[in-house]
């Protein structure tokens, strides 16, 4: 009896694991975070059915992956031959996934028209010997976000955010020193420390804001200068004095600025939507609002530089349906109606085509224009190598070090020399 | 004492009084005592009475300071909000693999323990060591190889590759907690049987396989849990969302989706737990009787 | 007792070749060939692998930071299962001591042994966050701090808060094994005992606790060995951090695998822990056997 009832399990488990396999149409799969926050869910429904209606054919299957993971899902998926048709990057994961030939070139599969839409430096970032490997969506220029209301109480003018490092942490501290909010602290800056890639990263405009870079003249990573000490001592004299929160996440420090408990932060063209949707509609990002965008600051030759973050979307080496693929890159970037959806929906600057970004709804968004005129002054891919991420991964060792009192100069040497070796293998 | 030990512990404790229990029952009888007991609980349970309140809460309750322990304004939208179809899918993926891995890992391990158990064979105990320290072996260090393997056989974002997975690291337990109860299956019953002129393989299937459903279930509960518990395996070897079990599909999918959001991230963390609760109070008996009795052997 | 392997080789075979297929295909063989990756330099981001004989061993072992993960395995691993068992213990102790509601107060604990990981690392980040937390609220209540501690960034408290939930989640299993064992032992002997005027802790020490430790000893290993492959709350709470402290050799491992794709290296950690886990191992079977002779 117990032999008849396994078997019966057996065969229902059976179907139900090949039940949903039976489909005629057209599979197209694309990985990635565009759903990864609820204030998008409008914005992929718009992408999802505007699709599936250019082709009716077709199944566009949404595969979420976080953000944080999205890196190692798509070396996985790619290693393993089951690579979504279109995979979701950032231009500086480009490198990695080129370097073990995941990536299709997509030179031919747009028009010269269609490339010329795209600023030169975006493409650049994500051309290797000539080949494009990705189409720049959403332009990714880190800058400052500043909550307009805590300047005010801290005697700062709102309409005068500050101009190079040495301001920002003067203001920085001046905000910290308000009182505290229902028995919870402001933060001067909210910076992301965690033990993250993307905490060293979003280090990197701190240390070009002291005149320094991470790679010298010959492209070696170099973590072990006196702008990248000056950079860190900046963060330290801010985690010491409380003015920035210790060990936070990416979504820590975000969920502080929309709770109206940190004065900076430092953001790509996504802050507003998150800010908005993130605070319950009770703070806006506008010019005369609660929350403001202005460049970084200067550095000491009066200079502006910062790195960008930016978006790409890519079609994998391995997709059965590639020509597939390319139709939805082009349904997301070029079609106006899409990414006019995307940008209402998400309050970001949704595609890399220039035309766009400075037309139609996005053309009259002030907001959008800050980004437009930080691009160029930002360096898409810092350290242009597949390591860079797993370089990054060692200098947070170092920095999260520095934040709990290790010594600058041996934090730093330490990362460079794991850094070098990360580099040789 | 081994049988007994069994038997006892599948049982609520014993009513009679022994000596050990009137002696220590003078100090039972004192306050000190019952109270030592309530507070370690409250300590024990506290998590999981803050889990569930947590998620009966609308979120501007969950900061509320001081924190309250009964909501005051319940309500189930954590719960309504979660109900969507990758949730559901995430459940279907880790019940398939689940079973799957429990009815692969138990049915093999019953063979092969029934063998160890009932056959003079040479290297018996070394065989048993090998199973018992394959459980120490880093999994991490399997999985490189697996991966590569998985790899070259096409079985990345499958629930055969996830099946074999879970199946191997349970394999051993299964093997050593089988075998334990076969040991105790008086061997007569089988040689009665062969004298009948049954078959080895009618008497395996037939008369002792069957009387040793208490341990089958135990240790088909067992590789159940540890699946549904599993997240590397979901992590790295699958690609896509649709495959993804529970564990991997949540961190993926909702983590990041719901931070701060602490009361869906609690009704999420009820909903994960709440199959498992059932499973083992339903099926606590079988399941206690077959571990202590293994882990009690060791 | 058995039967002679001889009178049924094909029955043998049959239901041996499962399990063998099984451990030989995904066991035996994965471990063989990841501890001979260990001395080249494979990675699935290339093609070639080439031998590099003891490199990486040489480098892990010269390198502080492999001795620091090693350090925090074992004293999360350690003082998790020193925790759980003291915990486990105590409280089969007091609920074989006939109190009242023993029955249900053993099914409540069992729960929590059953709670998934994933939920476990979900319910610790709220419970130790640092701003609205749970645990920071009521040792502010008792005054044990004066202010929030940040568990998550404080390299000693992500430790603490780390090993709170490995210990918590362990002290069920080995109270289950205590209290079966306990129940075990003969009545007559606590109860002479107790006539000759031992003291409830004399009778712990010197009649109790020489029966138990055996089973206390082999309980602790067998969670301990778990405790080394876990990783979920690690996984999803700190990823190794703040800085290394929290980082311990499983996850070690799997990130040098899986996000540095440097398999050489990996396997090499794999097999140190391998060796070191063998030695333990060792250690179990002697403390097994010897049980079972005595």
């Amino acid at each position: 009896m117990l032999n008849r009832k396994m078997a019966t399990l057996a065969a229902a488990v059976a179907l139900a694991a090949t039940g949903a396999a039976a489909q005629d149409k057209t599979e197209l799969n694309y990985s990635g975070w565009i759903n990864l926050y609820p204030h998008h869910a409008a914005a992929v429904s718009a992408i999802e059915t505007g699709f599936e209606e250019k082709f009716p054919d077709v199944d566009w299957i949404l595969n979420d992956v976080p953000f944080d993971q999205a890196l190692k899902q798509a070396t996985v998926a790619s290693l393993a031959g089951n690579a979504p048709d279109n995979i979701h990057l950032i231009a500086g994961w480009i490198p990695a996934l080129n370097d073990i030939g995941a990536l299709e070139p997509l030179n031919d599969y747009f028009t010269a028209e269609e490339w010329a839409q795209i600023p030169q430096s975006s493409l650049d970032s994500v051309t290797f010997d000539g080949q494009i490997m990705a189409m720049p969506w959403v332009p990714g220029p880190i800058i400052m976000f500043y909550n307009r209301n805590l300047m005010e109480q801290a005697g700062l003018d709102p309409d005068a955010p500050p101009q190079t490092w040495p301001e920002l942490l003067e203001a920085a501290k001046a905000i910290c020193a308000l009182p505290d909010v229902d028995g919870a602290p402001i933060y001067g800056i909210a910076l992301r420390t965690a033990r993250n890639p993307n905490s060293a990263q979003w280090t990197i405009p701190i240390i070009y804001g002291q005149g320094g870079d991470i790679v010298d003249a010959e492209g070696n990573v170099t973590f072990d200068t006196p702008e990248a000490a000056a950079a860190y001592e900046w963060v330290k004299e801010l985690t010491d004095s409380e003015c920035a929160p210790s060990g936070f996440t990416i979504d820590e420090t975000r969920n502080t600025m929309a709770a109206g408990r940190a004065g900076f932060i430092f953001e790509g063209p996504w802050g507003r939507g998150l800010f908005n949707n993130l605070s319950g509609g009770k703070l806006t990002t506008a010019a005369d609002g609660d929350i403001w965008a202005a460049p970084m600051p200067m550095d000491p030759s009066g200079k502006r530089r910062t790195i960008g973050n930016p978006h790409e979307i890519t079609i994998s080496a391995g997709s059965e349906h590639k020509d597939l693929a390319a139709e939805f890159i082009r349904h997301v970037i070029f079609d106006p109606e899409i990414t006019t959806a995307y940008f209402e929906a998400s309050s970001q600057l949704s595609t890399g085509s220039m035309p766009l970004l400075t037309s139609g709804a996005m053309g009259d968004d002030a907001y959008t224009q800050v980004f437009v005129q930080a691009l160029p002054d930002t360096n898409d891919n810092p350290i242009k190598s597949p390591k860079f991420y797993a370089v990054m991964d060692e200098l947070v060792v170092a920095l999260q070090s520095i934040i709990q009192g290790g010594d600058i100069q041996d934090e730093l040497a330490d990362a460079q020399r794991k850094a070098e070796r990360t580099m040789s293998r | 004492m081994n049988t007994e030990v069994l038997r006892t512990g599948s049982k609520p404790l014993p009513r009679q009084r022994s000596a050990v229990v009137y002696k220590l029952s003078r100090l039972a009888t004192s306050f000190s005592m019952h109270a030592l007991v309530v507070a370690s609980l409250a300590i024990l349970l506290l998590p999981i009475v803050w889990m569930v309140s947590t998620s009966f809460k609308p979120l501007a309750d969950v900061f509320s300071y001081p924190p309250q322990f009964i909501p005051r304004n319940p309500t189930v939208e954590a719960y309504t909000t979660q109900f969507t179809g990758l949730l559901g899918r995430y459940f279907l993926n880790s019940v398939i693999v689940g079973l799957l891995s429990a009815v692969l890992a138990t049915g093999a391990g019953a063979l092969a323990a029934y063998g160890l158990s009932r056959y003079r064979l040479p290297g018996r105990n070394a065989i048993l060591m090998f199973f018992m320290a394959s459980l120490a072996f880093p999994i991490p260090l399997l999985m490189i190889s697996m991966y590569l393997m998985f790899v070259q056989l096409g079985l990345l974002n499958s629930y055969i590759g996830l099946v074999i997975g879970h199946t191997v690291i349970t394999l051993p337990v299964c093997v050593w907690l089988l075998k334990n109860f076969f040991d105790q299956l008086p061997v007569e019953v089988e040689e009665a049987a062969f004298v009948d002129g049954a078959s080895r393989a009618y008497t395996l299937f037939r008369i002792v396989l069957p009387m040793a459903r208490p341990a089958l279930g135990a240790s088909a509960i067992f590789v159940f849990v540890t699946s549904w518990n599993e997240l590397l395996f979901g992590l790295t070897f699958v690609s896509s969302t649709s495959m993804r079990p529970l564990p991997a599909g949540i961190s993926m999918s909702f983590l990041t989706e719901f931070e701060g959001a602490w009361s869906e991230m609690m009704a999420l963390s009820v909903m994960v737990s709440l199959p498992i609760f059932l499973l083992f109070t339903v099926f606590q008996r079988t399941f206690m009787s077959g571990v202590t009795a293994g882990a009690v052997k060791g | 007792m058995g039967f002679s392997p001889r009178q049924a080789p094909v029955f043998l075979a049959a239901i041996f070749a499962p399990s063998i297929l099984l451990v030989g295909l995904f066991i035996v063989y994965p471990v063989v060939n990841s501890v001979g990756l260990a001395f080249t330099d494979a990675s699935p981001l290339s093609s070639g692998r080439s031998f590099v004989g003891f490199e990486n061993f040489v480098y892990l072992l010269e390198d502080g930071e492999f001795w620091e993960v090693l350090w925090n395995t074992v004293f999360i691993v350690g003082a998790a299962t020193i925790i759980a068992t003291a915990g486990g213990y105590g409280l089969a102790t007091l609920l074989i001591s006939g109190i009242r509601g023993a029955a249900i107060f053993r099914a409540a604990i069992f729960q929590v042994w059953v709670v998934p990981w994933i939920v476990i690392a979900i319910l610790w980040g709220w419970l130790f966050s640092q701003d609205y937390g749970l645990v920071n609220y009521l040792l502010m209540q008792v005054g044990l701090i004066e202010a929030p501690v940040k568990w998550m960034f404080d390299q000693n408290a992500s430790q603490w808060a780390i090993i709170s939930g490995y210990a918590w989640r362990a002290i069920p299993f080995i109270m289950v094994i205590c209290l079966a064992a306990l129940q075990g032992i003969p009545s007559e002997l606590v109860e002479s005992a107790a006539i000759d005027g031992a003291s409830f802790l004399q009778r712990q020490r010197y009649v109790i606790l020489p029966l138990m430790q055996n089973i206390i000893l082999v309980a602790a290993l067998l969670q301990a060995v778990r405790f080394f492959q876990e990783m979920t709350m690690i996984f999803v709470l700190t990823q190794g951090g703040p800085v290394n402290a929290t980082m311990v050799l499983s996850l070690y491992t799997y990130k040098t695998a899986f996000e540095d794709w440097d398999f050489g290296l990996a396997s090499a950690i794999g097999t140190i822990w391998l060796i070191l886990l063998m030695a333990f191992a060792l250690f179990y079977v002697r403390v097994a056997l010897r049980r079972n002779l005595a």
